[in-house]
């Protein structure tokens, strides 16, 4: 098996369970595409870390005078989305790459990540001064920042990108590879290195090895308050076919990638 | 050194006054909380309500009254002067005025409209009415300044909002400033440069009225919330003007910040946790306004950050709060105030105003020291 670092591991599982004392939620999925909120706290435009977005709703809740304590897991989650607070799918993999990238020793995300066609130099400075918010799918995307890898040389960091998706096609998607884990006998002999991260003895993908995926996304069926963050799998049935032609433990994320216009692996160039 | 006997005369007056005042305040403090009490002036569930446990709601409001009214009575009657004390009066009652009628829409007003831009604009084009057409293009700069006001932080809530407070102290400021330069004379556009001496800065004075009164108001505004914290810092503040203004000479000034020290002494009696009454922006706004022209009239205006220093302190944490949050996207702080902040760290509210007063007299302390050279 081979994964992301204990450090971006731990920031999957404060999405997936929020640092709250008492409740165990999942980060809600809030996109600003719609609420077009500008200049705001970025725990409340879809951008947060789990602790920003614990403690704007702790700051929330004291304002209120609403004890969390009293709250049960679904109440709490209901807080959260009503109050706006969650996290986009570019949001959330930003996250989690920073915190990757700082614990192998390559500095932070900003550093990497770059946005040629900003051209003003106002709108350069927003970007250093507020660099989460100012990325999206598509600088994730952009050939400078990342480049295709085949199926086959899957890695945990890679990210796979769903452009073009919904009904009019004009909405894009991104998941996280986070762990590979191979299920042929001599991977299972995989040794863990000295920070504890088993690498498989070939990075090979063949079948039956699972790809773990996180995500932040709301399906039409979730309804209002049953959105977020979340991690599923890819189970590789055919390592010569493309990545949906494979078993998805989300039928329904496999079928709405189906329906995008492109779906490409890419890798940071870092 | 032998101290002349006028001067030692001088400040046992400054002392009477400041017992007379707390008396006077100490004796109609009842009757002032019965009327915040029968015209329901109390505490509502604001947006802004401080964080501790024990609600402040039903709790009155406009306690600044008390200081307010008894130093403006003591001064009229017994220390009225033309050159020192009237600017100083009627700005602090203008401020207070400004306050008080915050204080009551808060309780008897209703929620504001607020219309965006974009709201104003799709009514500039397709409105029936010509004449409201006009009047929404006249008053579209106005609707500008109210967005960014909002925009940047102020909560459309029932009393006066953010533009129209800081354009209403400006015409305060404006009006005092004018006063000053135009018919006090030479002494008021005077600066003490510490270590240095006295400059004449001419009509630069005007502007710098302006700025200290407006931000010094605002100042004390913003810290008023917990239990004692504004009086207590305030009877530091003006127990070393006191002291200032008797040491430099300025006798009128001097009962004047003796008068305000003793009132604030019963006011806080009745403010400690839990408290009778809270001071209200008719307190705060009067006092702070009134500190920065006490302060300005000693020609001392180069120390009002350490004479307010707790009250500066916070309103710049609020400042660097709201840059915080358009440029980083984040909080600074947990909450501002500054005593918000601390208050989320787990300090109770008396830890919090205790450590504070000793932080603020510190530095008051070091302000006199500079004063004097």
């Amino acid at each position: 098996m081979s994964s992301l670092s204990p450090q971006a591991l731990e920031v999957i599982k404060n999405y997936l369970h929020l640092p709250f004392s008492g409740q165990n939620i999942s980060c809600p999925y809030f996109n600003n595409r719609r609420a077009r909120l500008r200049g705001g706290l970025r725990a409340l435009i879809g951008k947060g870390s789990p602790e920003d977005i614990v403690e704007e709703a702790t700051i929330i809740s004291l304002r209120e005078k609403i004890n969390f304590n009293k709250l049960t897991d679904e109440e709490l989650k209901k807080f959260l989305i009503d109050k706006k607070i969650g996290i986009d799918c570019s949001g959330l993999v930003y996250h989690i790459l920073d915190a990757e990238l700082k614990a192998k020793g390559l500095g932070n995300l900003q550093k990497i990540l770059k946005r040629p066609w900003f051209k003003n130099p106002i709108r350069k400075l927003l970007i250093k001064l507020r660099p989460i918010e100012n990325t999206g799918v598509g600088t994730f995307n952009h050939e400078v920042n990342s480049f295709e890898v085949k199926l086959s040389e899957i890695q945990p960091g890679d990210l796979i990108i769903i452009i073009g998706a919904g009904i009019k096609q004009d909405y894009n998607h991104i998941l996280l590879v986070s762990s590979v884990i191979a299920r042929s006998p001599q991977d299972d002999e995989a040794i863990p290195n000295k920070n504890g991260i088993a690498t498989p003895r070939s990075s090979e993908v063949r079948n039956d090895t699972v790809i773990q995926y996180c995500h932040s996304f709301q399906y039409p069926n979730d309804g209002q308050y049953n959105h977020g963050v979340r991690q599923e799998t890819i189970t590789i049935t055919d390592p010569n076919k493309n990545l949906l032609e494979q078993s998805w433990s989300e039928p329904q994320m496999q079928e709405y990638t189906r329906k995008a216009k492109e779906c490409k692996i890419k890798r940071l160039k870092i | 050194m032998n101290v002349p006997l006028e001067t030692i005369n001088e400040l046992k007056t400054a002392i009477s006054f400041g017992i007379f005042s707390c008396i006077i305040a100490f004796l109609w403090a009842p009757a002032l909380t019965k009327i915040l009490y029968k015209f329901k002036l109390t505490r509502q569930g604001e947006y802004d309500a401080t964080l501790s446990i024990a609600s402040k709601v039903g709790t009155p409001i406009m306690g600044g009254l008390l200081v307010i009214i008894t130093v403006a009575l003591v001064t009229i009657l017994f220390n009225w002067e033309r050159k020192f004390t009237w600017v100083p009066i009627g700005v602090m009652l203008l401020s207070a005025l400004l306050g008080g009628i915050d204080d009551v829409m808060h309780v008897y007003g209703h929620e504001r409209r607020n219309r965006k831009l974009k709201q104003i604009f799709t009514l500039i084009r397709v409105h029936s009415d010509w004449k409201y057409r006009v009047w929404l293009i006249i008053t579209l700069p106005w609707s500008i300044f109210k967005r960014l006001a909002l925009t940047l932080g102020s909560h459309p809530g029932k009393g006066v909002h953010v533009h129209e407070k800081l354009l209403l102290q400006f015409a305060a400021g404006a009006i005092t400033a004018w006063w000053i330069y135009f018919k006090l004379g030479e002494h008021w556009q005077l600066i003490n440069l510490p270590f240095d001496g006295l400059i004449n800065i001419g009509w630069w004075i005007i502007p710098l009225i302006i700025f200290f009164v407006m931000f010094t108001a605002n100042a004390v505004n913003v810290v008023d919330g917990m239990d004692g914290l504004v009086g207590g810092s305030l009877i530091i503040t003006f127990s070393t003007l006191t002291i200032l203004s008797w040491i430099t000479g300025y006798h009128e000034i001097t009962l004047l910040n003796a008068t305000v020290a003793g009132a604030l002494i019963t006011y806080t009696y009745f403010n400690v946790k839990p408290a009778r009454f809270q001071m209200g922006d008719v307190g705060s706004l009067g006092l702070g306004a009134l500190l920065a022209i006490n302060v300005i009239v000693i020609n001392k205006m180069l120390l009002l950050p350490f004479f307010a220093f707790i009250f500066y302190l916070e309103l710049v944490t609020v400042i660097i709060q709201i840059i915080g949050r358009y440029t980083l996207g984040r909080r600074i702080f947990k909450m501002a105030p500054l005593h918000h902040h601390f208050e989320l760290k787990g300090w109770t509210e008396e830890k919090t105003v205790m450590r504070f007063w000793i932080a603020h007299g510190a530095v008051v302390l070091l302000g006199l020291w500079i004063a004097l050279y």
